[in-house]
């Protein structure tokens, strides 16, 4: 039995056969009790009231009727070409694969993407400094003078809306309150003593820079909901990429 | 599909094999950083506050749709209310035009408020996996192509949803979906102490003929009842009110912001019930109980005033949005402007003893991009395709003249600003601080510029410059949003003050603006309190010197040196009646600066359209002070 030629007409005629034995079955078409079940709610949603036994049946045999057109329809290719279902059929694969399992409660799953994306949950540079507020440069000796002799700062200068003193701010929340030109000077003071003027679109400041506080990361049990939420977000993106890289792989893509 | 299925682990099996290849990387990276930083303790622990008995000015954004508001998405909207709070943060979103949108100074809380009818369900009918995308009036939705196959689409929706077959597309489930996923996305985002959402949504009722009554409804807490109560229930407010107490006697603690009142055709303030009959005092507790603020200013327009109802004030023609909203029909003027109906509610108290308009003043932009409304020199307005190019919001002429030789496209988006800002005056930036604030009224409204606003009423508030200004203003006096009572031999004192935004232009001058009753009709008056530039109000005009400043319409530049960054004082009111009933509120104004029409025409080289005006004075508006009289006025006149 090494005849190949045998083979061949022993496997074709298996296959002939079976192929003959599985068209002469006619095509399934199954009302399941979940589809039913689908209709009646669907129904319930959309008149208020539940599905009498006439009405579901009636709505059975609608939903045979369509389903029995659309398996013809699906025989005879009239799916292919037809953009309406391409673009419905792209869709639908893109929900598919969005449903991705929840692995949040895999630390380790958190923990790595934490890492990964750690410039996410760094602090940035922050400052903290007090300001003392003044309108006209003219004043600014009579502060001076009276901060040198022992007054506080607190009642010095002019009222204004402005923090008088501002706790662990980075440069992005100075700058919307205080503005731009005031943050540009403020980095290139130095800790330490009553420097200025400095002047703003509001007018003119002494400002005592009190601490500057590192960039730092908030480690993981600070803020772990949020990067659960962001972990399972990029969870979703990314198996949408990767599903889309690995079925490139069995595609030729040919730009013409 | 299960084929597909079996993908997946693998796909994701390589992508985190990938991620493990960084992340080593990363660590010796971060490592080096903190070694080189100075040796300061970490502040990680405690969080850092700005915990502040005087309180903080915080800014924000309460009227914002996103893709889950039926009439957002068909527009071309399908930023989450995840993006939109990320948005609010500072992060930028890509407009559906192909641009991207970001805010120059991230906003302080923030509250996704889509249109709670049809929730979720044109997004639903653009999915084909629900029920809904087989329904035949979603035919087309997954197809939606440019602004105008879009607007058709909405027609035909508009006109299912109007006939008696609407009910087929209330899809329970895409409802509750899209209403847990809202108050999942506002918890999300909740960082207290930085910034806060709100669980909201949005009434939008509506008159037979597009008589405006809508609202947004906000919710205090991190849960809200299991479904809003929409106009399906019912398009009667006070039925949303009742809905309110209920769900108030069970939990949720919520309230009401109306808006668009200058396009309710009246409706919003008139002096009847929804059934016609004349108000009372339980219609103004229900009313009161449910709704102390009203938004003043949004991208639909300004509600403050109308120049027909104010004659004498010479900035009420202000971003006024002459039509209903959401058609070409007029909007009635009376009953339809804030300053009228405060003025009819002290009249009211005057003549009946209620008051149903006895309401604070907050601004929100109504965005349907989730992303706020840009500023005038960049402005993407609010619906999605239809208006994010100048052309189609009719700021640049046409390529072609219209057949009937209007250079323009024929739209109502010309009418819209770039507006609506809410401000608080709270403790510190959390929901229940700044929640409170909404329920105290102390808060201001502005048409987009970051001006803070203070204001007090008290018989005995401190000098200006006082160390302890703000704390004695709070022990003597009252802040906006509250109630004084005369007393007969002492003058009220008013501190208002205000301070610049550090990106917008200077202030001009500061204003009060004053109703009292007198002989039973209410009678305003516009006070000019400070002027810029060493301006001295004249006593008679009660007007500050015009300060010059001027804009430079070929560039849009503005006078250098004009304008103050400050402007307060400790105000009395000349014509102060001890006997009168009367509120007072503060608007602020600064110094002209181009509207994004004309920034619009300058970028797009044509001149600036000559029906609209080519500069604005930005503005902010306190909530009022009411000030009840010495004695009752009735005694009086009978003496």
């Amino acid at each position: 039995m090494r005849e190949p030629l045998v083979w061949f007409f022993i496997i074709g005629g298996l296959l002939f056969a079976a192929d003959h034995y599985l068209s002469d079955q006619p095509d399934q078409v199954v009302a399941t009790t979940a589809q039913k079940d689908r209709l009646s709610k669907l129904w319930e949603t959309q008149t208020g009231k539940p599905a009498t036994d006439s009405e579901l049946e009636s709505l059975v045999e609608n939903w045979v009727k369509q389903e029995v057109f659309y398996q013809e329809a699906l025989r005879l290719g009239l799916d292919k070409g037809d953009s309406i279902v391409r673009r419905r059929l792209i869709q639908k694969l893109g929900f598919l694969v969005e449903e991705v399992e929840d692995k949040s409660d895999e630390q380790d799953s958190v923990k790595l993407y934490y890492e990964r994306h750690i410039e996410k949950y760094t602090l940035p540079v922050r400052y903290s400094f007090s300001q003392i507020f003044f309108n006209r440069q003219s004043q600014l000796a009579d502060i001076r003078s009276k901060l040198d002799s022992g007054v506080s700062w607190r009642e010095l200068g002019e009222n204004s809306m402005l923090t008088v003193s501002v706790t662990s701010r980075s440069e992005r929340e100075i700058t919307a309150s205080f503005g731009k030109l005031f943050t540009n000077q403020l980095f290139t003071l130095v800790r330490g003593d009553w420097v200025g003027p400095i002047r703003s679109s509001f007018g003119f400041h002494l400002v005592k820079l009190e601490r500057i506080l590192p960039s730092e990361v908030t480690p993981l049990a600070y803020i772990e909901k949020r990067v659960v939420a962001d972990y399972q977000q990029s969870m979703r993106e990314a198996a949408i990429d990767a599903y889309y890289n690995e079925l490139l792989v069995k595609y030729d893509v040919i730009y013409e | 599909m299960s084929i597909d299925r079996s993908l997946l682990p693998v796909s994701l099996f390589f992508f985190l094999i990938l991620s493990l290849g960084g992340c080593g990387d990363a660590n010796k990276e971060h490592e080096e950083k903190s070694s080189s930083s100075e040796t300061e303790a970490s502040t990680i622990l405690p969080v850092t506050s700005d915990l502040n008995s005087n309180r903080n000015a915080y800014f924000g954004d309460l009227h914002v749709h996103t893709m889950y508001s039926f009439d957002a998405f068909i527009f071309g909207t399908t930023a989450s209310p995840d993006d939109a709070y990320e948005f609010a943060r500072g992060k930028a979103l890509r407009h559906p035009g192909g641009f991207d949108m970001q805010l120059k100074v991230p906003l302080d809380f923030y509250g996704v408020s889509d249109h709670g009818f049809y929730l979720g369900a044109l997004r639903a009918m653009a999915d084909p996996s629900t029920n809904l995308s087989k329904h035949e009036v979603a035919k087309g939705m997954d197809e939606l192509g440019d602004s105008v196959s879009r607007r058709k689409q909405f027609g035909k929706i508009l006109q299912f949803l109007q006939s008696d077959r609407s009910d087929e597309i209330l899809d329970a489930e895409v409802f509750k979906n899209a209403w847990d996923d809202i108050i999942a996305a506002a918890n999300r985002h909740y960082d207290p102490g930085k910034f806060t959402t709100f669980i909201a949504y949005e009434y939008t009722a509506s008159g037979p003929e597009f008589e405006n009554l809508h609202r947004n409804v906000i919710f205090k807490g991190d849960s809200a009842p299991n479904l809003p109560f929409t106009r399906i229930d019912s398009t009667n407010p006070e039925d949303l009110w009742e809905w309110m107490d209920e769900k108030r006697r069970n939990g949720y603690e919520s309230l009401a912001i109306p808006h668009n009142s200058n396009g309710s055709n009246g409706e919003m303030f008139k002096l009847l019930d929804f059934s016609g009959n004349p108000l009372s005092s339980n219609y103004a507790d229900l009313r009161m109980r449910n709704e102390p603020l009203v938004e003043i200013s949004q991208v639909k327009g300004t509600s403050d005033t109308h120049p027909a109802l104010s004659p004498n004030d010479e900035w009420a023609d202000f971003e006024i949005m002459p039509t209903r909203v959401a058609s070409r029909l007029l909007s009635d003027i009376n009953g339809s402007y804030v300053r009228e109906a405060l003025m009819n509610g002290i009249e009211l108290q005057q003549k009946k003893g209620f008051n149903p308009y006895k309401f604070g003043v907050i601004g929100s932009s109504d965005t349907h991009n989730a992303t706020y409304a840009g500023d005038e020199d960049n402005y993407w307005s609010k619906v999605g395709l239809n208006d994010d190019e100048p052309v189609e919001r009719g700021s640049v002429p046409l390529p072609e003249p219209r057949e009937d030789g209007g250079l323009y496209a024929d739209t109502y988006y010309s009418t819209w600003s770039a507006a609506g800002l809410a401000g608080v005056w709270a403790e510190e930036n959390t929901r229940d601080a700044i929640y409170e604030a909404f329920r105290r009224k102390e808060t201001f409204g502005t048409s987009g510029t970051r001006i803070k606003v203070r204001f007090f009423a008290g018989h005995d508030l401190p000098e200006l410059d006082d160390v302890a200004l703000l704390t004695k203003a709070y022990e003597r006096g009252i802040p906006m949003g509250g109630d004084l009572i005369a007393v007969l031999d002492a003058e009220p004192e008013f501190l208002v003050w205000a301070a610049r935004d550090v990106n917008g232009a200077p202030l001009q001058r500061l204003q009060v603006i004053k109703a009292t009753v007198r002989d039973g009709k209410s009678v305003e008056t516009v006070f000019d309190v400070a002027c810029a530039d060493g301006g001295e109000v004249d006593s008679q005009t009660h007007r500050c010197p015009d300060n010059g400043a001027s804009v430079n319409l070929d560039d849009c530049t503005i006078s250098a040196d004009l304008g103050a960054a400050e402007l307060k004082t400790i105000w009395q009111d000349p014509d102060y009646d001890a006997s009168e009933r009367a509120f007072y509120y503060v608007r602020v104004l600064e110094n002209p600066t181009c509207r994004w029409s004309t920034w619009d025409a300058i970028r797009s080289g044509v001149p600036p359209r000559e029906d609209l005006h080519a500069t604005i004075q930005e503005r902010a508006w306190s909530s009022p002070i009411w000030i009840s009289p010495a004695e009752p006025a009735s005694l009086k006149s009978r003496e």
